[in-house]
């Protein structure tokens, strides 16, 4: 088992998502912290930095390809491994560019979510 | 001399003349040649002169012998009887009658008679008739009396067959016992009208003539001779001299001739501008009927007559025809004027854009919807190419259509965009159409256009919605889906094999929600071009078991079976691929409810790879087997709406294979089941 006590932040619109992917990722002994907001991303200091980022691509009013570019930009949170995920399985492409290391298209299958999550949390 | 004496010499000189010239004046009576008679009171004929046997071939004898009234036509009688009764009550009056007078030999002669009543004078005491043979006048007059009646028959009748035969009944018995009037039509046939006053068993003997020898007749005379030379004939008296040359031709014609008892004939042709129509026989057998020139003379003043309106005749049926013919064509060509301007107004009043090029692209017709559509009027449109309207990018499109044209070809429904006036783009749906010429050569084409931009952007906004829908569908689904399989990992720590049951049926069912899901999302994006292809070799055996592998799990029904697999590699998406044999795999289960198994073969054939899909079902009625790979289209047969499904599985699998260059095909007969099989193009090892 690798390292339980990684810290994740998932970035959803979609409060059941966010809950239900709480719930797998607690369960399978991450630390995760959900956010319906974008903002909250754009906020974090250098005490609270995820070991991983989850990112949905649409979110209501903010656009995840930027946050992503953002996070990325920033020498503090460039580190950051960030997997996107969206209904939109053609943006995948997009996604990537922007800087996101990974993609899942949803609906997702929570055995790919895991073992992705555990890959990347690896390669750190 | 004494003076007395010279008194009575005058008187006693004219007794003395008359005295001594009764001689002479008897001399002069006797052999003037006007007839002179002498009737007493009664009637009776004392004396006549020598020339009445001239006239009517009694000697002046033998007519003293006669009763004036013996020698008068019976018709003649009572006018001639009436005017000698009133000149008896008139000394030295006289009165000039025309009778006929009877010949010795039977035939009745027409004179003038100048009755003079000299019965009071004491030196004659008779009455003295002087006779004019006025035959001569009387037949000239009888001509013209005929000539007349001819005229007027062949003016009253346009059916000139019924005035024909009216004209020789006329003259037949009086002119001739046997006349024929032949005519030759258009087409050179000789058909006659004959009227004939002949016993009936010499009748038979002068068909026999006309039918059997009309060719052979005589080359000397007769109808064949003045049809062919166009001149008059006359024999005044058919003598045996005249027949002998006929008999020694052909006996048999000689013979007819002679018993028919032929004593004069003549012939006329019937001319027309110097053209031979016709001609006219005349025959007499008549004792006495001889006729001379005069007759024949008569006789082509009737032919000229008759060949005069058979020519107006004919002249009036061919201009009738004419007019007809005319009328005709007048009507034809007012009918094709009427079509072509219900044609131009039909044109005109569409609402689509129709143009007329040529073939080598050059507008010659604009109709008004054009100029709607396009912004150009017609004058400025016609006469340019039709790269007017097209723009630069699509030229070549313009090319391929007009070989298409030239092949003969109808193109239909061809989506494309053009150009306006104004600069702007519009997308249109053309129709296009090869012009013939009446031979059937090209020589141009129609093109209708129809403006499709408000069909398009419904239906991109409808492509729009189902890309959103299924963006909006996903998202419950996601959180059903994370939360089932949240659950089922729970419940396989407590090891509850229902509760396991039941939430791995609601996970399979999820994945089939979103698979249709993605294959709407797949369809629209298809549509608007968005759907993305990866490029790349991969291996279809491989893919082919992969796939198997996974569906057997799915299906309790059916075996999955792989009976033949050959290595083959082909380039393009390996998901999209797998897609497609999914779907395969998914309708041939679907559809053999009743079979236990589906085959698959993986090989190579030629240069293609080959996947094949092979089912026991339902199979699929030829009628349907290109349908089925359309858009949305399901079989509408009863039986196959009871299965479940969007339609568009096919329709996704045929875009994918096309993408990839390939091809998708069935062979299927209802009731036997389908083989599907996908054709991609083989990885060649250089790649």
């Amino acid at each position: 088992m690798q390292d339980k006590h990684k810290r994740l932040v998932v970035v959803d619109d979609e409060p059941d998502i966010l809950e239900f992917l709480k719930v797998v990722l607690e369960d399978e002994g991450y630390a995760v912290v959900t956010s319906e907001k974008g903002e909250y991303l754009e906020q974090l200091h250098d005490s609270d930095l995820p070991d991983l980022i989850l990112l949905d691509v649409l979110l209501s009013g903010k656009d995840g390809r930027q946050i992503a570019q953002y996070l990325k930009s920033q020498a503090e949170t460039r580190h950051i491994p960030i997997i996107m995920f969206s209904a939109h399985p053609g943006i995948e492409d997009a996604a990537r560019k922007a800087g996101a290391e990974d993609f899942l298209s949803k609906p997702f299958d929570i055995g790919d979510l895991l073992s992705k999550v555990a890959m990347h949390l690896v390669s750190i | 001399m004494s003076t007395d004496a010279m008194k009575n010499t005058s008187e006693d000189q004219i007794i003395d003349t008359f005295t001594q010239n009764e001689p002479l004046f008897r001399a002069l009576i006797e052999n003037t040649s006007d007839v002179i008679i002498l009737c007493n009171i009664e009637g009776h004929i004392m004396y006549a002169n020598s020339s009445i046997e001239r006239l009517l071939g009694y000697a002046p004898d033998e007519i003293c012998t006669l009763h004036s009234c013996e020698l008068v036509h019976p018709d003649d009688r009572s006018s001639t009887r009436e005017q000698f009764v009133a000149l008896l009550e008139q000394p030295a009056e006289s009165v000039t009658i025309q009778y006929r007078m009877r010949h010795k030999n039977g035939f009745w002669c027409w004179v003038e008679g100048t009755w003079k009543n000299l019965l009071a004078d004491p030196a004659i005491q008779a009455l003295v008739i002087n006779i004019h043979d006025i035959a001569d006048r009387k037949q000239a007059e009888e001509h013209q009396r005929l000539l007349n009646t001819i005229s007027q028959m062949l003016v009253s009748s346009l059916d000139h067959d019924m005035a024909l035969r009216e004209i020789v009944s006329l003259l037949v018995p009086s002119l001739a016992d046997y006349c024929r009037i032949a005519i030759i039509d258009d087409q050179q046939q000789i058909s006659a009208i004959v009227a004939n006053h002949i016993e009936p068993e010499k009748i038979a003997l002068v068909r026999e003539l006309y039918e059997q020898y009309k060719d052979l007749i005589s080359s000397t005379f007769g109808l064949p001779t003045i049809l062919k030379s166009g001149k008059p004939e006359l024999i005044s008296n058919v003598t045996s001299e005249i027949i002998a040359p006929v008999e020694q031709d052909n006996p048999t014609v000689g013979t007819i001739v002679r018993a028919l008892g032929l004593q004069s004939y003549m012939g006329v042709p019937l001319l027309v501008r110097g053209k031979v129509i016709g001609a006219i026989t005349f025959s007499s057998v008549q004792p006495h009927r001889y006729y001379t020139q005069d007759d024949l003379v008569f006789v082509q003043e009737i032919a000229r007559r008759v060949a005069l309106t058979l020519d107006h005749i004919r002249l009036y049926g061919n201009l009738q025809k004419e007019l007809t013919e005319r009328k005709r064509t007048e009507e034809a060509l007012r009918l094709r004027e009427e079509e072509h301007y219900r044609l131009g107004a039909i044109v005109e009043s569409s609402n689509d854009a129709i143009v007329g090029k040529t073939l080598q692209g050059i507008i010659t017709s604009w109709n008004q919807a054009a100029e709607r559509l396009f912004g150009y009027p017609a004058q400025e449109a016609i006469g340019q190419h039709i790269t007017l309207i097209i723009p630069t990018h699509l030229y070549s499109e313009e090319e391929e259509i007009i070989h298409k044209l030239r092949q003969g070809i109808h193109i239909k429904h061809f989506e494309t965009v053009r150009r306006r006036k104004d600069g702007t783009y519009v997308e249109v749906s053309l129709s296009i159409s090869p012009i013939k010429d009446s031979s059937g050569k090209i020589i141009g084409a129609s093109k209708i256009a129809r403006d499709i931009t408000e069909q398009k952007e419904l239906e991109r906004r409808k492509d729009e919605f189902i890309s959103m829908a299924s963006h909006e569908l996903k998202t419950p689904v996601t959180s059903i889906k994370g939360f089932t399989q949240l659950l089922l990992r729970r419940f396989q720590q407590r090891d509850d094999r229902e509760a396991l049951h039941f939430l791995s049926r609601m996970d399979a069912q999820l994945n089939k929600l979103v698979k249709l899901i993605n294959d709407l999302l797949d369809i629209s994006r298809m549509q608007t071009g968005q759907l993305e292809y990866r490029q790349e070799p991969f291996e279809l055996d491989v893919l082919a078991q992969e796939v198997i592998e996974n569906m057997r799990g799915m299906t309790q029904t059916h075996s999955l079976i792989l009976e033949n697999s050959e290595p083959v590699c082909v380039f393009g998406d390996r998901d999209r691929i797998g897609q497609i044999l999914i779907n395969l795999l998914t309708n041939a289960i679907k559809y053999s409810p009743h079979a236990d198994k589906v085959l698959v073969q993986v090989g190579a054939d030629g240069k293609n790879a080959v996947v094949r899909v092979q089912d026991f079902g339902i199979g699929i009625a030829p009628a349907y087997q290109k349908k089925i790979f359309e858009r949305f289209y399901q079989v509408g047969e009863p039986e196959v709406k009871t299965y479940p499904g969007l339609g568009i599985g096919l329709y996704i699998s045929k875009q994918i294979v096309e993408r990839h260059h390939g091809r998708i095909e069935v062979q299927s007969r209802k009731g036997e089941g389908a083989t599907f099989s996908v054709i991609l193009p083989l990885l060649h090892e250089e790649k």
